[in-house]
């Protein structure tokens, strides 16, 4: 997820949490579990802070590209390729 | 200050799972160019940093441990990896971490072949495709690869490898060959949906 424009002004007007948060996912993408484990809360919790930033529109929430969740067929194959030539260079 | 306007950087996720010490968290650490973050630990002092908030704070008891270990495929294309709790209790928190998911590394201990059934029959259920990763503690197999096949009671096709998981050359193999099962699986595909790896309908 990111923070929106919006959020990046709001971001100090808001709570603490979610100041910190919009912070965070300011300068890159974070992932759900990064954001938890950074402020040092239960993940379970983070996800009720991210889910009311995003429905007050501060926060874009990306859901995870995967496949078997019928994602479309040709983005899931080109994604494990991509995934599979990195894991190789790497 | 630079305003990202890329919506399309990609994540994918590897669920790392297995029995109670058999190596998930130095195999996500072997390979993770962040220090596997251990929500375990966080736990402990979650409340430090809630205790000043009333909407969270009766929350504080929900446990979630795992480890979160992260690979930048490319500037626009991150892997996770998700090492699952030891405790299968916990693992309704891991129905949405599955969701989405590439696929899971199961690893096994043949000493200990027992502790992974859970776990395999958790993503059975899910249908999500899974290899299993022989941890050969002290370089020794002790079991033949056909024996715990069949001891697992697992499909022809689940690929079964060996790891060291303390090495991130072995690693890197074990991802490899689990991306290139579901490749396989999805070419020699049945349409649209999960691979159906050994789904009993
Ligand atoms: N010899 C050997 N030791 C290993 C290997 N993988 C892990 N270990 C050791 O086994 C112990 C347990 O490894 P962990 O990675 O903590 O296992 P875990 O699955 O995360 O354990 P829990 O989270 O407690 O369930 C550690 O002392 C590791 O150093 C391996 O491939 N070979
Ligand atoms: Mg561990």
């Amino acid at each position: 997820m990111e923070t929106t424009a919006r959020g990046r002004l709001n971001g100090l007007s808001s709570g603490r949490e979610q100041a910190t948060i919009a912070g965070m996912c300011g300068t890159r993408l974070q992932s759900l579990a990064e954001i938890a484990a950074h402020m040092r809360m239960p993940l379970g919790v983070a996800r009720v802070l991210v889910a009311d930033m995003a429905a007050d529109g501060l926060l874009a929430v990306h859901e995870p590209t995967g496949i078997g969740d019928g994602g479309g067929d040709l983005v899931g194959t080109e994604l494990l390729e991509r995934v599979l030539s990195g894991l190789r260079r790497l | 200050m630079s305003i990202r306007q890329n919506n399309r950087v990609t994540s994918a996720k590897i669920v790392i799972a297995g029995g109670f010490g058999v190596g998930k968290t130095t195999l996500v650490g072997s390979v993770s160019e962040i220090t596997p973050l251990t929500t375990e630990a966080i736990m402990t002092s979650a409340s430090e940093g809630v205790d000043d908030n009333d909407m969270v704070q009766d929350k504080t008891t929900t446990t979630v441990a795992m480890d979160f270990g992260r690979i930048t495929i490319d500037s626009d294309l991150i892997l996770y990896l998700f090492g699952t709790p030891g405790q299968t209790r916990f693992w309704f928190m891991w129905d949405e971490l599955v969701r989405g998911a590439i696929g899971a590394v199961v690893i096994v201990d043949t000493r200990r072949l027992a502790d992974c059934f859970a776990a395999i029959d958790f993503f059975e259920h899910r249908r999500l495709p899974y290899l299993i990763a022989l941890n050969c503690f002290d370089g020794k197999q002790y079991h033949d690869m056909n024996d715990v096949r069949e001891a697992l009671a697992i499909s022809p096709n689940t690929p079964i490898v060996t790891t060291d998981a303390r090495s991130r050359e072995s690693t890197k193999q074990v991802l490899i060959t689990l991306v290139e099962y579901v490749l396989t699986m999805r070419r020699a595909g049945a349409g649209a949906g999960a691979p159906a790896v050994g789904a009993a309908q």
